[in-house]
């Protein structure tokens, strides 16, 4: 009889209440002949006793193992994020989906204004290292372009889960080849979309990005005609070739390319360069010309179909750029779309001319099939040994160290990272100066039998810290560079002479003079006995001489200084190209000091002479040239050169690029400089939206933006509105410095005059007070110092207190003789000479000059400036590590060396602004310093 | 996975339904809303813990209902919701234990070659279906007890968020607990 299992449950419930002797006595009651039954129930009761619940860790496991089949199982399929708010952004509605990304449209959330963009989110189980890495790359990559012809980017971030994702511009349009296919426009319209095109790429390439998937759906074409450049999702910066990242995905055989527009190269594995994109954009432009893809056969690079193009220039120009051999096709973009401009112009083109010496591979790509792959592979693979043999000999060592500090350095940044399990509680909002600290403890253990990086690092952060007037740790830093470069390169090489140099003046800054005497005198002894070149010896004794006058021995460093002047002008002038860092420094250090009229007239006849009207190098000098004018005090004819540069800067350089800005920042200083406060503000506010876009809103360049057009609001008599200004400069200069830093000093002095000016005493003495605890007893701020001084003590007059007088007397004394803008003047040193000229709200620049002493120093310093600045030009090309374009001339590359200073933009968008705004900030402290000082040396030299 | 599938679905939607809410109607939107929810944020958690692969139920569901709380869902309260979700993921488990266990013996073969030596080491689903004979059995006994079992079991709630849940005190889930355990436990024994 099988037991009724509700009558045994039962009991079994009923027996739980019950313990030990109880419980067995009750149950053999209620079983009483039914020994089956309590057989049951015991059992169920010591099943029971079991404390696990038997099924828990089965369950888990199956739990465990449904959740990973849950999520191997196509992890996008339910996902679709429409609907949801991430960040700023309401995400509404999938648009696309691609092979790494699911890209949505957007419109952003937090009601300031509304914005639709594209949000891309990283596809769900992609989320691997290299691939986040990826995505951070191009957000990098993306921050650093800004051209009209490229979709920006407009924020980013990562998701609760982690994976990352980018906001881009939308672009509202279609693909270049749909569009084409639906319009069929004229052969002139189809050239003015790739020349588009190549504009964008063009920029690109200036700031080293290679886009690498250049095809009819990543180039779109909004309504107006005009071309978006899109995805620099597998974009790559050039110096980053040898990254260990891109190392291993190479390795790993994750192999990054459209097959319909794959390049050789990239089949080939071989290094990706601009040439790819020159590949592409040819591949392109027979698509859009003729309409026919580009033919591929499988594993081989595609060429272009180009039945049906009649024009011959035009299949040239094609051919040309789609060569098989990188160093084949046209040397750069530029050179592409110079050869179909002359097309367009019906000039003969380039890409027909003799000298480009293109004998092998017709026979090649008119039959392309016949040939085995491979062969072509290895003729590219050939040729790229060579070419890069031949060209990196020199620049491999300086190339390998160049990529371990970036690296380093980009590490170094991410450490924050608060996900990162090394320091949870410092998270997110570590510093800067943390960062660094961190980079310092782990550079020795990182870059152990690495000497040569290991200095060069050093080198950077002693400079780092150095900005950020950090100088024990950045004597320390720089003392371990001079440590390793004298075993590597010995106690009298350039290297270790140039950090001895360094180290004194950081000695001096940091206030020990004795430490920064000794120095100088012993790399003096060191240069003079044992230096490689009178160069050398030159710098030495000009360091030699700075130091001198530091500390006070005026006629001795007068000596040396113009010892080494002469030293250096002999030197250089016998071998003007022997070391371009010796002349660099040299100009930076004593051209700051020169007489602008000097450099008024070298730079024009050196722009006469020698460089193209139109190059970015010209362009600059002539803005160097109207600031030379202005400082001179010629404002017309100053100002009539910055109209005249503005509009041709923003077409030649582009109307985002930094120097642009720089150039309309100066204009903008010269009308406050006048008193012309209203346009100094148009032009202020015109250029804030542009700087914050640019530089971003976090950055010292907003912040100075936003300190000027407060200024110059301020000045009009509207103080509430320049208050709430030089606050929002504050708060950034507060973000970004170190604490008490002078710069955060600075927006505080301009609160506290306007204060006093709305009859605010109370007020103003607050802010100057906050401001002269900041810049009180610091050397190099004894000026900005005593400027707060005066302000605290008008303020506390003007509230009835008498101890006011004395510090007025106090910044009196220290003031006197120097040059203020008109408030400060009429405040501190009233009745003081109308005649200074000013141009900022801090004085920093030239004593007066009489006419002679003017004549004087134009004489002596024209010729140095005539000598170095040629020198200069043509030195930069050296420094320029474009391997693809060393067929171009020395001045195309000059341009570009220009345009893309040097390998500090590959670093990431982090990591380069915030080390680029602390080189800034150094060397314009520096060259104050400096200008001072080689101003009095010069003063001394003039006056015997 | 294809949970989603027809069979799957009904068998889901009975399940619910006698779940006591007295709505059927409103328990067929929640699983409408609620497991589309639940293998999102299966995703989510499995992404951020891809190493370990292992994944905490109840955080997923927690988050659940944290994410639909303001959507005004079909449920009435906290409560309600965590009862739904217990009893969805039973289903959940139980549905691939069973899809497991038929690839295991040979069904879609083809597509599992490479599973076979991870299914093999893996007693998981037998024991999710011993469990649920065994639920089927203590439902008709005394069907409180499977709810609670469902709570602490496959959401992973604690007996006092299991109260809660079921409305029922502290005390009353922890003797249930008890009594199913011994079920459970002496019925997988007994096999």
């Amino acid at each position: 009889m099988p037991l009724d299992r509700k009558r045994v449950f039962a009991i079994y419930s009923e027996m739980l209440e019950l313990d030990g002797p109880e419980r067995d006595a009750a149950l053999s009651g209620l079983c009483a002949g039914e020994p089956e039954l309590e057989a049951e129930v015991r059992a169920l009761l010591s099943a029971q006793a079991d404390n696990t619940f038997a099924l828990s860790a089965p369950v888990e496991e199956i739990r465990n193992d449904y959740w990973r089949s849950v999520a191997d199982d196509d992890p996008d399929a339910g996902e679709d994020l429409s609907g949801e708010h991430i960040g700023r952004w309401l995400l509404e509605q999938k648009i696309g989906r691609g092979g790494l990304a699911t890209v949505y449209r957007a419109t952003r959330a937090d009601g300031e204004f509304t914005q639709t963009a594209a949000f891309k989110v990283m596809r769900r189980g992609l989320d691997s290292e290299d691939l986040i890495r990826r995505f951070r790359t191009e957000r990098q990559i993306l921050a650093g372009l800004a051209h009209p012809g490229i979709a920006g980017i407009l924020d980013g971030g990562t998701l609760p889960d982690g994976r990352p994702f980018l906001v881009l511009e939308f672009v509202d349009g279609e693909d270049i080849v749909s569009w084409i296919d639906g319009r069929n426009p004229a052969l002139d319209a189809r050239l003015e979309l790739i020349e588009q095109v190549a504009e964008a790429l063009h920029h690109a390439h200036q700031r080293l990005v290679v886009h690498r998937d250049v095809k009819p759906s990543n180039v779109m074409v909004t309504g107006d005609g005009t071309v978006r450049l899109l995805d620099f999702g597998i974009a790559r910066l050039l110096e980053a070739e040898d990254s260990p990242v891109a190392a291993r995905l190479t390795r790993t055989g994750v192999r990054l390319l459209t097959p319909a527009y794959g390049t050789p190269e990239q089949y080939a594995g071989a290094p990706v360069t601009t040439a790819s994109d020159v590949y592409q954009l040819g591949l392109l432009m027979a698509e859009v010309l003729s309409g026919n893809r580009p033919q591929q056969a499988p594993e081989e690079a595609a060429i272009p179909d180009l039945t049906g193009l009649g024009d011959r220039d035009l299949r040239a120009i094609i051919e040309k750029a789609t060569r098989p051999e990188p160093e084949a096709r046209y040397p750069s973009i530029l050179s592409l779309k110079d050869d179909l401009n002359r097309f367009r112009r019906k000039e003969p083109v380039m890409a027909r001319a003799g000298t480009w010496r293109y004998r092998t591979g017709k026979f090649i790509r008119r039959r392309p099939f016949l040939v085995p792959g491979l062969m072509v592979g290895a003729a590219v693979i050939a040729a790229y040994v060579v070419t890069l043999t031949i060209y990196s000999r020199e620049l491999a060592r300086e190339q390998a160290i160049a990529t371990t500090s970036q690296s380093f350095l980009i590490r170094l940044f991410e450490s924050p990272n608060p996900r990162a399990p090394a320091d949870p509680e410092r998270g997110r909002r570590i510093t800067v100066l943390e960062a660094l600290d961190i980079g310092r403890a782990s550079i020795e253990a990182d870059l152990a039998g690495q000497p040569a990086v290991e200095a060069a690092l050093s080198r950077t952060l002693s400079a780092v810290y150095a900005a950020l007037n950090q100088y024990e740790p950045a004597i320390g830093m720089r003392q371990r560079a001079l440590e390793l470069e004298r075993s590597l390169h010995g106690p009298a090489s350039s290297q270790a002479l140039e950090s001895m140099r360094a180290l004194t003046r950081l000695q001096a800054a940091a206030g020990d003079l004795t430490a920064a005497d000794s120095l100088a005198r012993e790399q003096l002894a060191l240069a003079r006995e044992s230096a490689e070149s009178e160069t050398e010896v030159g710098l030495a004794e000009y360091a030699a001489g700075e130091q001198a006058i530091r500390s006070g021995q005026a006629g001795e460093g007068a000596e040396l200084m113009e010892s080494a002047i002469s030293g250096l002008l002999e030197e250089q002038g016998v071998a003007a190209s022997v070391d371009t860092d010796a002349l660099r420094a040299l100009l930076s250090e004593t051209a700051v000091g020169v007489d602008p009229s000097a450099q008024i007239l070298a730079t024009e006849a050196l722009i006469e002479q020698s460089i193209d009207a139109d190059s970015p190098t010209a362009l600059v000098l002539h803005a160097q040239i109207a600031a030379s004018l202005a400082e001179v005090g010629d404002v017309k004819a100053a100002e009539a050169r910055y109209l005249k540069l503005i509009p041709k800067s923003e077409n030649v350089l582009g109307p985002l690029h930094p120097d642009t800005l720089s150039i309309r920042n100066n204009l903008a200083v010269l009308y406050s400089g006048e008193g012309r406060y209203t346009e100094a503000e148009a032009v202020q506010s015109a250029l804030l939206p542009a700087v914050r876009e640019v530089h971003g809103e976090q950055s010292l360049s907003t912040a100075n933006t936003l300190q000027n057009l407060a200024t110059a609001i301020s000045r009009q008599g509207r103080y509430g509105e320049a208050l709430e200004l030089h606050e929002q400069a504050l708060a950034l200069y507060e973000a970004l410095l170190p604490d008490g830093h002078p710069r955060t000093a600075l927006p505080l002095v301009s609160m506290a005059l306007a204060l006093l000016q709305m009859d605010q005493p109370a007020a103003a003495e607050l802010r100057a007070a906050s401001a002269l605890g900041r810049l009180d007893g610091r050397t190099d701020s004894i000026r900005p110092a005593a400027i707060a001084r005066c302000l605290v003590g008008t303020a506390r007059i003007r509230q009835g207190q008498a101890d006011g007088e004395a510090l007025i007397e106090e910044s009196r004394r220290t003031l006197a003789g120097s040059a203020l803008a008109a408030p400060y003047e009429a405040l501190c040193l009233p009745g003081g000479a109308s005649a200074w000229r000013f141009h900022t709200d801090f004085p920093l620049f030239f004593s007066a000059t009489t006419e002679k002493e003017e004549q004087k120093m134009k004489t002596s310093t024209l010729i140095l400036i005539a000598t170095l600045i040629p020198a200069t030009a043509l030195a930069d090309p050296g420094s320029q590590r474009q391997s693809q374009d060393q067929s171009e001339s020395a001045s195309q590359n000059a341009q570009a060396a220009y345009v893309q200073p040097g390998p500090s933009r590959s670093v990431s968008e982090f990591v380069g602004r915030t080390i680029t705004a602390a080189r800034l900030q150094a060397e314009e402290e520096v060259q104050y310093e400096t200008r001072r000082q080689v101003n009095k040396a010069f003063n001394r030299l003039i006056g015997r | 996975m294809s949970s989603e599938d027809d069979g799957g679905d009904e068998a889901l939607r009975t399940l619910l339904d006698q779940a006591g809410s007295g709505d059927p109607a409103a328990f067929n939107q929640i699983v409408a809303e609620v497991y589309p929810e639940l293998k999102r944020l299966a995703h989510y958690q499995l992404a951020r813990e891809r190493n370990n692969h292992t994944l905490s139920t109840t955080a997923v569901v927690h988050e659940a209902y944290e994410r639909m709380a303001d959507h005004q869902g079909p449920w009435q309260d906290r409560d309600h919701f965590m009862r739904a979700a217990a009893r969805i993921m039973r289903h959940l488990l139980v549905d691939y234990a069973r899809r497991r266990n038929a690839d295991k013996r040979g069904a879609g073969a083809a597509l599992l070659t490479y599973e076979e030596d991870q299914v093999a080491g893996s007693g998981g689903q037998m024991a999710v279906l011993k469990l649920e004979k065994a639920l089927a059995e203590l439902e008709e006994l005394d069907p409180r007890l499977v709810s609670v079992v469902e709570c602490r079991v496959y959401a992973g709630l604690t007996p006092a968020e299991t109260a809660d849940a079921l409305e029922l005190s502290l005390r009353t889930v922890e003797r249930d607990w008890q009594r199913a355990r011994g079920y459970v436990n002496r019925a997988l024994a007994g096999d």
